[in-house]
């Protein structure tokens, strides 16, 4: 990331924070997608990280951390739509999984399926540190870093959404859900 | 798919497959909020390298105190209307985009027959523009030397922006479709290769429309032309 463009931007130039946008969006976009698992939320939440990115930017105080910083912006953004997203599907119930998955890996479009439904059981804090961690392949201590939360709490999160996903997949739902809410 | 290995390299695999990139409205509509939303003051102040000596001291404390006094007075002056550190009005806070969808029918529409002759006075009336610059509008961009008359047409097909102009009814420039979507229902995104994501806002009279532009442009000579051919009338269905 430019150095120069960050200070620019955050000195108020408009068109240096319209190339720095340039370059954060498509991996800011991809990243809430995988978050919210939903194409209209993904937008919304880019749009408003970019737009509070904007007005906090003078208060950023190390423009190399520009990058992270932009994306911890887009995660609580993400909290947000999907905090709005839950006030009108909260009575839509998850359906437990039809029997086991395949123990061998071979059914691929079924597995993809049944990953697809359990990791929409994950709480978003949970997916949001599974998608910095597996996605953008970031070491836990950074995830943590990245979003303000003690490394142990990233962990916890890791481990509960690998565990809901694990157990979701071989057909016990509740312990995951228990999990959700733990961490 | 039981055990955490082999359920994270399914999951990786899993993420790797959605989308990569940023839609071009949803960027687009945070780049138009951002040109009307202010930034925050940064009210944070640096660190005193080294502690002030005694006299220092002395006089800053002196120099707050004519302040605070000073200040007071005024405020008993003024009387009970005075108002003291009201609270800036809000800014705006962001709301969703609508979903991208078509703003203006398929079909051909014709802007207004301009007068060369008009072109050329507007042209030397700029003062951003150079010589160099006004002669190369005038040849390569527009096309209007030796012309009298100037028209520009405008093809929408589905999501697709073909702009295209006449000088004296000889069409001049290649039609190239530009990408076409729209972030809301009275605006626009063009994607042209030269110059980035364009923004116009559409307003419909009638069966036709007029435009205006909304992003900046990226020089003198984008914004002229830009004038000359979108936003000088309303653009009608070709009959």
């Amino acid at each position: 990331m430019d150095r120069d463009l960050v200070e620019r931007a955050r000195s108020g130039d408009r068109e240096a924070f319209a190339v720095l946008v340039h370059q954060v969006s498509d991996s800011l976009y991809a990243v809430a997608h995988r978050i919210l698992r939903d194409t209209g939320l993904a937008e919304d939440a880019l749009l408003n990280a970019l737009i509070v990115a904007w007005r906090r930017l003078p208060h950023l105080r190390d423009a190399d951390r520009f990058e992270a910083w932009i994306h911890r912006i887009l995660v609580h953004a993400c909290y947000d739509e999907s905090q709005r997203a839950r006030s009108w599907t909260a009575t839509v119930r998850v359906l437990p999984i039809d029997g086991p998955s395949t123990p061998d890996g071979s059914d691929a479009v079924a597995d993809r399926d049944e990953l697809e439904r359990a990791y929409r059981r994950l709480s978003v804090e949970q997916r949001a540190v599974f998608v910095l961690h597996h996605y953008l392949g970031l070491p836990l201590v950074e995830v943590a870093e990245l979003l303000g939360i003690p490394a142990g709490t990233a962990r916890s999160r890791l481990h509960y959404a690998t565990q809901g996903l694990r157990i979701a997949l071989i057909g016990d739902s509740e312990p995951a859900l228990q999990g959700g809410r733990l961490a | 798919m039981t055990d955490d290995r082999s359920l994270e390299r399914a999951a990786r695999s899993w993420l790797e497959t959605g989308p990569t990139e940023a839609p071009d409205h949803a960027v687009y509509a945070a780049l138009l909020r951002i040109q009307t939303t202010p930034q925050e003051r940064d009210w944070h102040v640096p660190r005193r390298p080294r502690p002030m000596t005694m006299t220092s001291r002395l006089l800053a404390g002196a120099a707050a105190l004519a302040v605070v006094l000073v200040g007071g007075m005024l405020i008993l002056r003024a009387g009970p209307s005075a108002t003291v550190g009201a609270s800036p009005p809000p800014g705006p806070s962001p709301s969703p985009p609508p979903s991208a969808t078509a703003v203006i029918p398929d079909g051909r529409y014709l802007g207004p027959t301009q007068l060369v002759s008009a072109i050329l006075a507007a042209l030397a009336a700029d003062k951003t523009l150079s010589d160099t610059e006004k002669a190369a509008i005038v040849t390569s961009v527009l096309g209007v030397d030796g012309k009298t008359s100037f028209q520009v047409a405008i093809e929408i097909r589905g999501n697709e922006f073909i702009s295209s102009q006449c000088a004296d009814a000889e069409p001049f420039a290649a039609e190239t479709p530009w990408p076409l979507s729209s972030i809301d229902d009275k605006t626009i995104i063009l994607r042209l290769p030269c110059c980035g994501l364009q923004g116009y806002e559409v307003h419909r009279t009638g069966s036709g429309f007029t435009l205006k532009t909304l992003s900046p442009a990226s020089s003198p000579v984008e914004a002229f032309v830009r004038h000359v051919t979108f936003e000088t009338g309303t653009f009608t269905p070709a009959p």
